[in-house]
């Protein structure tokens, strides 16, 4: 007997127990006097049962070995992801300090590095109005981050 | 490993009642950055999450491995969980098979790309056991089923081994991938449809 195709639908709905309590009366009804339908839902359940029993004794035991391991793998994991975490935490903080060092290195005054420019004792520094000035106190000139020249100049 | 003899604190409960709400619990302490938590999660659903990549590998022992590192990439995406949670009850099971499908999905890719044999031509039976006639009925079965299963459109493999292997309503199915409940309805039906008709053809 061939099912009746306006219930096709239904009656795997029915299967995957996905209908309303309205619909599943009607469908229980029309089962009732409908060999072919009956049929078709026992092929639709027993395709499902096969789906459930797809696993076999292979399976099952590495369902076993898999309950066993995952545990430790689990925090086997953490650990390493807690390990590249701390690994990372190191790396930017030396990364951070590197730069902060360098940028302070940067800003420090020349001569506080050593780098002092001594003038000689007699400094001759022309004017613009072409007197020249001698002195010995003579300041020390260093350079600024800017390049500008900075130091105390010569006392007239 | 029968359902039965999962772990005794905890056991798939879906709807209302003092079980399902120890499993939100459990969800929730899991969101919480329990590693306990996850574990009795990860044992509760690691049958159904085997189903599901078993139907995208040839031998249980690659199974094995695909289901265990879609456990710990569900463990590892806990951040990400807790970055678009919304009001809603997280629905763990069914982001948890997401899962499995994508990592089953990768690999079936990789095969591709490989040449290696499809997973449809393998058989099942263990080599040196000389199993009883019923049994190797069984086995026959499980063959015919899964080469079958392969020769369905992605889509509809996806959506009958989420709803007949995961047990995952339509409504989850769609969530899971990113398709209308009515869309997940239909595949599923087509599959259905076309399963038996493979299988009706090969039967002996």
């Amino acid at each position: 007997m061939t099912p009746c195709s306006d219930w096709a639908e239904r009656l795997l709905a029915h299967a995957s127990n996905t209908l309303s309590t309205v619909e599943e009366r009607l469908v229980a009804a029309h089962l009732k006097h409908c060999e072919g339908c009956r049929a078709e839902l026992r092929g639709t359940q027993a395709l499902f049962e096969q789906f459930g029993a797809t696993l076999d004794a292979g399976d099952e035991r590495m369902l076993a070995a898999l309950d066993r391991e995952l545990l430790p793998t689990l925090r086997r994991q953490r650990e390493r992801t807690l390990r590249a975490h701390r690994t990372a935490r190191v790396s930017l903080a030396a990364g951070l300090a590197a730069v902060a060092l360098l940028g302070s290195w940067q800003r420090l005054p020349r001569h506080a590095l050593g780098h002092s420019v001594e003038l000689p004792g007699t400094v001759e520094l022309a004017s613009a109005d072409g007197l020249t000035f001698d002195d010995d106190a003579v300041g020390t000139f260093s350079l600024e981050d800017d390049g500008a020249l900075e130091g105390t100049e010569a006392e007239p | 490993m029968t359902p039965s003899t999962l772990k005794p604190a905890l056991r798939l409960v879906e709807g209302e009642g003092a079980e399902a709400q120890r499993y939100a619990e459990t969800v929730q302490a899991f969101l919480a950055g329990s590693e306990e938590a996850f574990a009795q999660l990860a044992s509760l659903h690691q049958r159904t999450v085997y189903a599901v990549v078993r139907r995208y590998v040839a031998r249980p022992e690659d199974a094995k491995d695909l289901t265990q590192k879609a456990l710990l990439q569900a463990y590892a995406a806990r951040p990400k969980v807790l970055g678009r949670l919304s009001q809603e009850p997280f629905a763990f099971k069914a982001w948890l098979l997401r899962i499995a499908v994508n990592v089953g999905k990768n690999h079936a890719r990789m095969l591709r790309l490989w040449r290696m044999e499809p997973v449809g031509h393998l058989t099942q039976v263990e080599d040196g056991h000389q199993l009883p006639g019923a049994e190797l009925e069984l086995n026959e079965q499980r063959k015919r089923l899964r080469a079958a299963i392969v020769k369905l459109p992605p889509r509809q493999q996806e959506v009958v081994s989420l709803r007949l292997d995961g047990e995952l309503s339509f409504a989850e199915i769609g969530e899971a991938l990113g398709i209308t409940e009515n869309n997940a309805v239909v595949n599923f039906h087509y599959a259905v449809r076309k399963l038996k008709s493979l299988l009706g053809e090969e039967a002996p």
